[in-house]
């Protein structure tokens, strides 16, 4: 490996050089030969000794894998729309959009994840890219997380879930109408500063796109966002399959005393669980000993916040932001959930 | 000498392209993902690969030198290939009584599969969501004395009642983390947990919950597609 640029300031503390070099050491042919050699002897000895063949190392690798699986062609689609924005969308057209007055931008961002029918793993990069070309970060922030929850598709498996008739339209239109309500408060709340302010800078090397014909820009847009979404993906599944394979879902249900208790309880497993919002429904609609009113808290908090989409949050954004998130969310879910189970009891 | 670092991100994409053309063709993609995403293999198959085809064509037109592969960049390019190491360590596994024993105990009343063709075709699923729901037992036939046959994996679960032990499947929805067991208590004493068994008998009711009779039970191996579906 080849030290190159870093120039340590005097009395920088150790970590922070750390840091310069980790970001800034280029790495050789034959280290990187030497380290692809490494993760395979890693793998076969791990396959060799069985350490990957006890219960919980087979549940927690299963459970991550298909998390992964499952997320890797979502962040795909979201990189393909964020790269089309990138390269083809011309200034001018953002330009127009962020001189639209605040009212009009929130709502139109809202409604906009009916036109975008991909789960929360998918809106990331595209908010992102929206809010670095000028969308008012409330509007981004608002279309991030209202689009996995409107979205025509997760609201059928919503209806669907719930027996059509038989409890489907109350809470497709809970969903639909406090999700939406959620993402506005958020975007409101967290989206006040300027782009710049909200979004994390990236690291360099992910920074150098391609200048030049638009298919070349645009293939490299794609895989430079698809890459640095894809190991937040990685991070964030791994953290969700630890916790599935340690921590008994029968353990977390058990908490709910109370209707606010109960609610912050399925809130707490939607956290964990880190679902797709187009599979969620049929979880919630099991936890049977639960009132409507906190099912739909898990449904509507899920798609907003999870372990997986923490991780994707820190990296996309600064990072106040999951606090804010959480601040701005958890306590109207909460309310507006209570509501809603008094109103259809 | 350095690595340009377009090669190493070709080289993962073109891996998780891949990747995902194996479980395209192989139809293994079943052990991951529910019938409701298995589209996402197909796609995701043709979209990564060509992303790769269009990555690895831009890269052999700009005959300028790229940037460089840095320690950072490299960490994360590894990070990506955690999960294919994953899938290789456990090609043939499936979730288990250890699975069962974290991601189950929990009541099905709104989920209101189809009724069964026939009361004697009626599945976990349906024996446990009768068990609850009157209406939907009238309508599917599930009763005591109805003969069914049940082809599952022994949990090792106390929350059956005295006497029964419980064989289970996984259901899913979209992919295994949303996998949820669902069992159903059969009377004797069960094998070791995971041993898979066909059993075939008559339904009896004890307190809330029914329990299967056997007049056969026999050890069989693991199906193919060891999951059922949440098909409502």
């Amino acid at each position: 490996m080849d030290r190159t640029l870093a120039v340590p300031a005097r009395g920088e503390p150790a970590w922070l050089r750390l840091r310069r070099a980790w970001e800034t050491t280029t790495v050789s042919e034959a280290a990187c030969g030497r380290l692809l050699g490494l993760f395979v002897l890693l793998v076969i000895v791990v396959s060799a000794a069985g350490l990957a063949h006890g219960a919980a190392a087979q549940t927690f690798l299963l459970i991550f894998s298909s998390i992964v699986i499952e997320a890797l062609p979502f962040i795909l689609v979201g990189a393909l729309a964020s790269a089309a924005i990138a390269v083809f969308l011309p200034e001018r057209a953002f330009g127009a959009i962020a001189r639209l007055p605040l009212a009009l931008q929130l709502p139109g961002a809202a409604l906009g994840g009916f036109a975008f029918p991909v789960c929360e793993c998918g809106s990331v990069p595209v908010a992102r890219r929206l809010i670095a070309r000028g969308v008012h970060p409330s509007a981004g922030v608002t279309f991030m997380l209202a689009s996995p929850v409107i979205n025509p598709v997760v609201l059928a498996s919503t209806w669907v879930a719930y027996g059509g008739h038989l409890r489907g339209g109350e809470m497709v239109a809970g969903r639909a109408s406090l999700g939406l309500l959620a993402a506005a408060a958020a975007g409101l709340a967290i989206g006040r500063r300027s782009g710049a302010d909200l979004l994390r800078p990236r690291a360099t090397q992910h920074a150098e796109y391609e200048h030049g014909p638009g298919s070349a820009a645009f293939s490299s847009h794609l895989v430079s966002d698809f890459l640095f979404m894809g190991k937040f993906i990685v991070l964030g599944a791994a953290v969700s399959a630890l916790v599935q394979a340690t921590v008994p879902q029968s353990l977390i249900a058990k908490l709910g005393g109370t209707p606010v208790l109960a609610a912050l309880s399925l809130m707490a497993v939607a956290y964990v669980l880190s679902l797709c919002s187009e599979a969620d429904a049929f979880i919630a609609a099991s936890f049977t000993s639960f009132s409507p009113g906190a099912q739909l808290a898990f449904l509507v908090l899920g798609p907003i916040a999870d372990m997986k989409l923490s991780v994707l949050y820190g990296a996309t954004f600064r990072g106040w932001f999951v606090p804010r998130l959480l601040l701005a969310t958890v306590p109207l879910i909460v309310a507006s959930s209570l509501a809603f189970g008094w109103v259809i009891r | 000498m350095s690595v340009d670092a377009r090669i190493a991100r070709g080289g993962v994409l073109g891996l998780w392209a891949g990747f995902f053309l194996v479980l395209w063709v192989s139809g293994t993609s079943d052990r991951y993902l529910g019938p409701r995403t298995q589209w996402i293999v197909p796609f995701g198959a043709v979209v990564l690969a060509l992303a790769t085809i269009a990555y690895a064509y831009g890269f052999v037109r700009t005959r300028r030198a790229g940037p460089t592969l840095t320690l950072r960049e490299a960490t994360s390019l590894f990070a990506l290939l955690v999960p294919l190491a994953a899938v290789s360590l456990v090609p043939h596994a499936a979730l288990g009584s250890f699975a069962a024993s974290r991601k189950g105990g929990i009541g099905f009343a709104f989920v209101r599969p189809h009724a069964p063709a026939k009361p004697s075709d009626a599945s976990f699923l349906d024996i446990r969501i009768a068990e609850g729901d009157s209406g939907f037992a009238d309508q599917a036939g599930i009763e005591p004395g109805l003969s069914v046959r049940l082809v599952g994996f022994v949990t090792g679960s106390k929350d059956v009642p005295p006497g029964t032990f419980e064989l289970a499947r996984f259901y899913i929805a979209c992919c295994i983390a949303d996998a949820e067991a669902v069992g159903v208590p059969v009377a004797g004493h069960g094998p070791e947990p995971n041993t898979w068994l066909e059993v075939e008998g008559a339904l009896t009711r004890r307190g809330k919950r029914f329990v299967v009779v056997p007049d056969k039970v026999t050890q069989v191996r693991a199906p193919k597609q060891p999951y059922l579906s949440f098909q409502t």
